[in-house]
């Protein structure tokens, strides 16, 4: 070997024994916007785990009133967006998107109730014994259960479990009675402070999931355990992006007007508009058709139109803004579902009591007690839609009752699908095996 | 193993000079490279009065060697005497092969092109810039070289073009080639970076609505003296895990040798304008509510000025020489606000302290203020209001009838982008002997940017999730420093093979640091500030990559004429899965130059080369996609919240991409015509898939996975035709073809949503619903016995699921360019041509959807009323977006140039004197339905490539341009 060639040799001998010896660790970053799994596992932390399992709940809870409404007879696209119009016309895409507004709310009740689930066993690793007397175990184990129970009512199936079968929504309702349950069981051991905080959110979640389940008498005895001025709220905010709500944002004429009063409620509402700024209006109550009912208002500007240029505009006044909290459950819905139990018992003196809690309260006239079944089911769907307007549940009561063709007509879906995004990811899931609704 | 027989010279030397001219116009030649054979460390490149200074020659008969872009080399023999300048001229005739040509990129040191085997593609920039002055990097390639596609896709002045090379090699990364200036790699960003902070969607943050200032518009072209582009993984092997897109290595201007300081000024003024086809010519027949004429947006479209002057400085001394420029611009859109200032400063250092040490030194400092256009997919996009309005809508505060945001708010806008930069790099060269060689390259690349956005007060910008104004300030640190060493060890071995072998690493630390601040909710007009916002926020993302690799090449060659190359790189990178360790990426490379068979070569063939190659390349994944982590995020108010966000992948690899490529270039008639050819094929394996986790199982992201495979099969070829050369008339034409088609062969039997990767189609395919019965209904009064009013007849329906329409990028491009000189008279065009092209054409049915559009509002009645053929077609877009053929042939450049005449010149005390005319993106002709068939609404370097959504057209550039020396 040449002296070059030995020269050679040993320079690239010690470019490589540079290269070997100050790569030691030179390949280590480090990702600081993130947790790992294991900075997890702490005491310090969980409580953030568990407020992370409520906020996916609120952040998606927005999106399914929003996409229900659609489905539903309460509001319509007045967007120029074609998912949009297919939802709001019952139009059920053969491909259900796996984007926007068609499969994204269900994936993020979904997460929701993963969170949830994976929070609950974080807690229980991270207390051990102590997590049964831990409030946090009660969030999450109620952000399980109203999951379950959102999925229930607007989706016609899903999957029970992570990562599970198909199932059709009904079978959603006892599961969630059995994850409240269990929140309720475990409630005794938390602090009493935190005990006064989850014993009504609790307690009408179950009311809720018990009367979908067709426990009546359960959902009845739910409903009035709950003292009247009881609210629980999704939490919405300004300042960042996930935490806006939608409602406010694609319903409020300042926003998007993506959405508006569905056309055949437009000759119902009262009001005076002008042509240079929004005016206030509401629908008539249904019961005196010259009365507004101020919980269904609206806003108007005379002869404005939505953004698709089609149809008469009539904002949604409900949720002020984009910052605007939403109910999730109220005693006033206990209310309602106190009425609806007596109703199917026939009792419609108690019903037709239960009903006027509601309207007296918002200056509305006493309705007397129905004569007749078909009299009191009107009413009770009536009272529901004013006192649950744009609270994600009209779609199911006229899924439920069997309404859809009548109120909306056509061969239209009465639920919306399961996410798209769910059937091709999930291992025991596959396309084409759908049981609800018909897709065009 | 026996050392050169030149190492045995004298230790006396000489110094070398003259002049390197063209031998049919007598021009001096600019950047030709002078060199003695043999003595691949010793040369100097030409001013640009073509003249050359080389010190260091060794004493006796030498053989000195001139060689340029487009030119066949000329060599001459000499005879030094030691201590003593012996002056050269050397003239060289135009050539349409530039096989002779040095490359360096890729290559494991200077080789010429025809000792390659893989594809290496060569562009005189210096040159290009004299016949056609352009002001953006990105521009200069345009249709110029096979296999590298570069057109404006949208934005204004100072907005991203679309680069790539050879098609789509991935499922989801980006596909911009890396960027390597004078060995040091920089950066190229072009595409909005305000999204990447957490505050993706709060009322900011997509600053100007998807297309962004673009990182390459940074640069000054007159600075370039060449371009080098590694078109694949066969050529970019040595580049590691960053190459399979191709690499692109500009090469500055260096300075010269002893003589006085040569001055180039450059004066530049015109304008741009938008091609006046909006297809709002029928809004001015309706009024809006209160009587107000509606106004056409054509009328939106101003000459948007462009003036510029730049000054370079060029000289040394026998061991130093210099590289100096200055660059002042300001470029106006048409459609405005919207502009580009931008300033550069330039000094390139050459010192040779010692026979043996060369240290080059390059700086660069840029400052690029461009104030943005809102465009793309974006709800105060100005044309994008205008184009997209209601005219009966139209009002004396929204002339237009705009859709969601008034012109007029939308022009009290500022958005801007400001951003400092500099770019460094040190090159040690140390020639330890003359066959043995060592080069250490330290750079680094610094842009610090802010962005800044700004809603007045008083706007109306509600659907913007804007009330009572906002300021946004965001600012982007990003930091790439280079380091690269290379040996080089010339060697000879028996049966008349010579090798070289060639060993060294190679490594990059990146990092980029993004902040968004938002203020919203001003109390009153008259503040500006973040803070004065009601309610203030902000995002942050940081992210980090390292690489390091270590590389070997030999190349043998047998008797000059047979060349074998094969060579390997091992990387290690931070984006690596913890459980993956290094990639290996090999390579081989064959080039057989036959025309040294004189005797079996007919005459008429001056050139012939045959070569193939085969090489791997990488693609790394995103900085931290391997970790598994959960999201800090206040997902609920007040409170912080942590969800689950990536179930990372501790086995995460790049991908790799397997390039086989073969072709040929042959010269006839004296290297007058040049044909080149190649075809590739190659295989991008352990493809990154984004494999989405069933929601009801947790994680927000996909988890990335290394199972996916696609191809990309294409064909490049280039004929050049020198037709006549002599000192009065020059006329040469050139075609560049190429055509690529790309296709999905596995994703590892995952089942993706959506349409954009599906197994047996192109990446990004463009797919859609169809209609089924679509038919347009032009009389009558009723439908099916429905009254008109019910918008429910006639009804169009739709294939239930999408059906596929075609490939998102062409499968064929052509250009054709054309040169002629005449005296003093030069007049050069370019026309390009693509076909095979689809695209979602969204924004047409959504203007129908608006109730604008001249084709809707054409249907609708005299007055103005609906009729059955305006409500199909308006029932058909409700339902469907449109998709459509990106096919056109465009005039992309036209320029006249006339050399003044010398005595002229001298008249005014200077040298060289040159103007010119021209025309960039002059006329284009399509079937697109659409403003600019190129057009794209997320910007240059993004992956989104199908959708043209609110994309604002490129605009024709008319420009004058005075360049003299002094």
């Amino acid at each position: 070997m040449t002296r070059i060639s030995r020269q050679a040799v040993l320079w690239a001998l010690a470019a490589t024994s540079l290269f070997v010896t100050g790569c030691a660790g030179l390949l280590e970053v480090e990702d600081p916007q993130a947790f790992g799994d294991a900075d997890l596992n702490s005491p310090v932390i969980i409580k953030s785990v568990a407020a992370g399992a409520e906020g996916s709940l609120h952040q998606a809870f927005d999106d399914v009133v929003m996409v229900t409404a659609l489905q539903g007879d309460e509001i319509e696209s007045t967007s120029t967006w074609i998912d949009w119009e297919d939802i709001s016309e019952g139009r059920l895409r053969g491909d259900w998107a796996t984007v926007g507004s068609f499969s994204g709310p269900l994936d993020a009740v979904l997460r929701a109730r993963y969170a949830a689930q994976s929070a609950a066993d974080r807690i229980k690793k991270v207390l051990g014994a102590d997590a049964n007397a831990s409030p946090l175990l009660t969030q999450v184990t109620w952000v399980d259960g109203f999951a379950d129970l959102l999925i229930g009512s607007s989706y016609c199936e899903g999957p029970l479990t992570q990562g599970g079968a198909r199932e059709p929504n009904t079978k959603f309702f006892p599961q969630a009675v059995t994850k409240f349950t269990t929140a309720l069981t475990q409630l005794s051991s938390i602090p009493a402070a935190d005990q006064l905080q989850w014993r009504s959110v609790i307690l009408a979640s179950r009311a809720r999931a018990n009367l979908f389940a067709g426990n009546f008498d359960a959902a009845l005895a739910d409903a009035l355990a709950v003292p009247a001025g009881f609210v629980k709220e999704a939490v919405y905010a300004e300042g960042a992006a996930n935490q806006q709500s939608s409602t406010g944002n694609q319903l409020h004429q300042n926003r998007n007007r993506s959405g508006g009063l569905r056309r055949q409620y437009h000759s119902r509402v009262l009001g005076t508009f002008n042509a240079s700024t929004y005016t206030n209006g509401a629908l008539a109550d249904w019961f005196d058709l010259t009365k507004p009912d101020p919980r269904m208002a609206v806003n108007r500007k005379l002869n404005e139109r939505g953004v698709n240029n089609r149809f008469d505009y009539y904002g949604i006044t409900k949720y002020a803004d984009r910052a605007a909290n939403q109910a999730l459950i109220t005693s006033k819905e206990m209310a309602l579902v106190a009425a609806e139990v007596y109703m199917r018992k026939g009792d419609f003196a108690n019903m037709a009591r239960k009903l006027n809690e509601n309207r007296t309260a918002v200056g509305l006239a006493p309705i007397p007690a129905p004569g007749d079944a078909a009299a009191a089911q009107s009413a009770l769907l009536n009272e529901r839609m004013a006192v649950l307007f744009v609270e994600g549940q009209r779609m199911y009561d006229l899924h439920r009752f069997n309404l859809v063709r009548s109120v909306l007509g056509g061969d239209r879906s009465s639920m919306l699908p399961l996410s798209r995004n769910e059937i091709l990811a999930n291992p025991n899931m596959k396309e084409g095996q759908a049981t609800c609704p018909k897709l065009s | 193993m026996a050392a050169s027989p030149s190492l045995l010279l004298a230790q006396t030397t000489g110094v070398l000079t003259g002049r390197v001219t063209d031998r049919a116009s007598g021009q001096p030649l600019n950047g030709a490279r002078v060199t003695l054979q043999g003595h691949a460390d010793i040369g100097a490149n030409t001013d640009i009065d073509g003249r050359y200074f080389v010190r260091g020659v060794p004493a006796g008969s030498q053989t000195v060697r001139a060689l340029r872009i487009g030119y066949r080399p000329e060599s001459q023999t000499i005879t030094v005497l030691g201590n003593d300048t012996l002056r050269v001229n050397l003239s060289l005739s135009v050539s349409a092969v530039d096989l002779a040509q040095v490359v360096v990129t890729g290559t494991g040191g200077a080789v010429e092109k025809r000792k390659i085997g893989a594809s290496i593609g060569t562009m005189d920039v210096s040159a290009q810039q004299e016949l056609m002055p352009v002001n953006n990097f990105t521009s200069v390639l345009s249709g110029k070289m096979t296999g590298v596609r570069s057109v404006g896709v949208g934005g204004g002045v100072g907005g991203a073009q679309d680069l790539r090379v050879r098609g789509i090699a991935s499922f989801s990364l980006n596909q911009r080639p890396v960027i390597y200036i004078d060995g040091v790699r920089v950066d190229s960003r072009g595409t909005e970076w305000t999204t990447s902070t957490g505050m993706a969607a709060t009322a900011c943050c997509a600053f100007s609505g998807g297309t962004s200032a673009d990182r390459l518009s940074d640069l000054n072209p007159n600075d370039i003296e060449r371009v080098e582009v590694l078109k694949g993984a066969a050529a970019a092997t040595l580049y590691g895990s960053e190459a399979t897109n191709g690499v692109i290595q500009i090469f500055t201007k260096k300075g010269r040798g002893e003589g006085p300081i040569q001055w180039n000024l450059g004066l530049g003024s015109g304008y741009n304008r938008l091609r006046e086809n909006l297809p709002t010519t029928q809004f001015p027949r309706f009024k809006g509510p209160d009587g107000f004429q509606a106004l056409d947006a054509n009328g939106l479209i101003q000459n948007g000025p462009y003036n510029s002057v730049d000054i370079s400085a060029q000289g040394g001394t026998t061991k130093s020489t210099f590289f100096v420029s200055a660059l002042g611009s300001k470029e106006v859109g048409s459609i405005q606000p919207n502009d580009q200032t931008k300033g550069s400063l330039r000094a390139n250092l050459t010192f040779a302290p010692t026979s043996k040490w060369t240290v080059d030194v390059n700086s660069s400092y840029t400052r690029n203020v461009v104030n943005e256009v809102q465009a793309g997919n974006n709800w105060t996009a100005l044309l994008g209001n205008a184009m997209n309005g209601n005219p009966r809508a139209a009002t004396a505060a929204r002339p237009y009838g705009e859709a969601w945001v008034s012109v007029a708010d939308i022009a009290s806008m500022e958005t801007k982008s400001d951003a400092d930069r500099w770019t460094g790099g040190l090159t040690l060269a140390y020639a330890m002997r003359q066959n043995f060689t060592h080069r250490l390259i330290l750079g680094t690349d610094v842009v610090n940017e802010q962005k800044s956005r700004f809603f007045p007060y008083a706007g109306a910008f509600g659907p913007a999730g804007v009330t009572n104004g906002q300021r946004n300030i965001g600012l982007r640190n990003y930091r790439t420093t280079t380091v690269d060493y290379l040996s080089t060890l010339n060697y000879n071995l028996p049966f008349g093979i010579s090798s070289v072998l060639s060993f060294g690493g190679q490594g990059f630390w990146e990092n980029q640091r993004l902040n968004i601040a938002v203020g919203n909710n001003f109390p009153g007009p008259g503040v500006t500030t973040v803070a004065a916002g009601a309610v203030t926020n902000g995002g942050e993302a940081y992210t980090e990559t390292i690489n390091v690799g270590l590389l070997a090449q030999n190349r043998f060659a047998w008797n000059d004429r047979l060349f074998l190359t094969v060579g390997a790189r091992m990387d290690g990178n931070s984006a690596f899965g913890k459980d993956f360790g290094f990639q290996r990426y090999p390579k081989v490379d064959l080039s057989y130059d036959l025309s040294k068979y004189k005797r079996f070569v007919p005459d008429v063939v001056s050139a012939l080369r045959v070569r193939s190659a085969i090489g791997r390349a990488g693609k790394m994944p995103g900085p931290f996609d391997s970790f598994q982590s959960f999201s800090a995020s206040p997902v609920f108010k007040d409170v912080p919240g942590i969800v689950p966000l990536n179930p990372g992948n501790l086995g995460l690899r790049p991908e790799v991409t397997t390039e086989k490529e073969m072709g040929f270039e042959i010269g006839l008639f004296e290297d007058r015509l040049g044909i080149e050819a190649s075809s590739y094929f190659s295989v991008t394996r352990d493809a990154i898939v984004n494999r989405p986790f069933a929601p009801s199982q947790g994680f927000n992201q996909a988890q990335r996975v290394n199972i996916g495979a696609l191809e990309n099969r294409g064909w490049e070829a280039t004929i050049k035709y020198m037709i006549i050369s002599t000192p009065t008339l020059d006329w040469s034409v050139n075609f560049n073809l190429d055509g690529n088609k790309n296709k999905v062969t596995d994703l590892g039997g995952v089942t993706l949503a959506g349409t954009a990767v599906r197994v047996g189609y192109p990446v990004q395919g463009v797919w859609g619903q169809k209609p089924s019965g679509y038919s347009v209904v032009a009389t009558g009064t009723t439908c099916a016995g429905q009254p008109i009013q019910s918008w429910g007849c006639p009804t169009t329906t739709r294939t239930p699921t999408p059906e596929y329409f075609g490939t998102p990028l062409p499968t064929f491009n052509g250009s054709y360019s054309q040169t002629v000189r005449y005296k003093t008279l030069t007049l050069y065009g370019l026309v390009s041509m693509e076909r095979g092209a689809w695209f979602n054409n969204g924004d047409r049915p959504y203007r129908i959807r608006q109730g604008g559009a001249d084709e809707y509002l054409k249907a609708l009645g005299t007055n103005g009323e609906r009729t059955f053929k305006a409500d199909s077609i308006y029932q058909w877009s409700s339902i469907l977006t449109h998709f459509d053929q990106r096919d056109n042939i465009r005039l992309r450049e036209l320029s006249l140039s006339w050399q003044v005449p010398e005595r002229l010149s001298k008249w005014f005390g200077t040298q060289r004197t040159t103007m010119s005319l021209s025309g960039q993106n002059l006329m284009w002709w399509d079937g697109c339905n659409c403003v600019d068939p190129n057009m794209n609404w997320a910007g240059g370097d993004s992956f989104t490539i199908n959708n043209g959504f609110l994309a604002q057209p490129a605009a024709r550039q008319y420009r004058l341009q005075i360049r003299t020396r002094f």
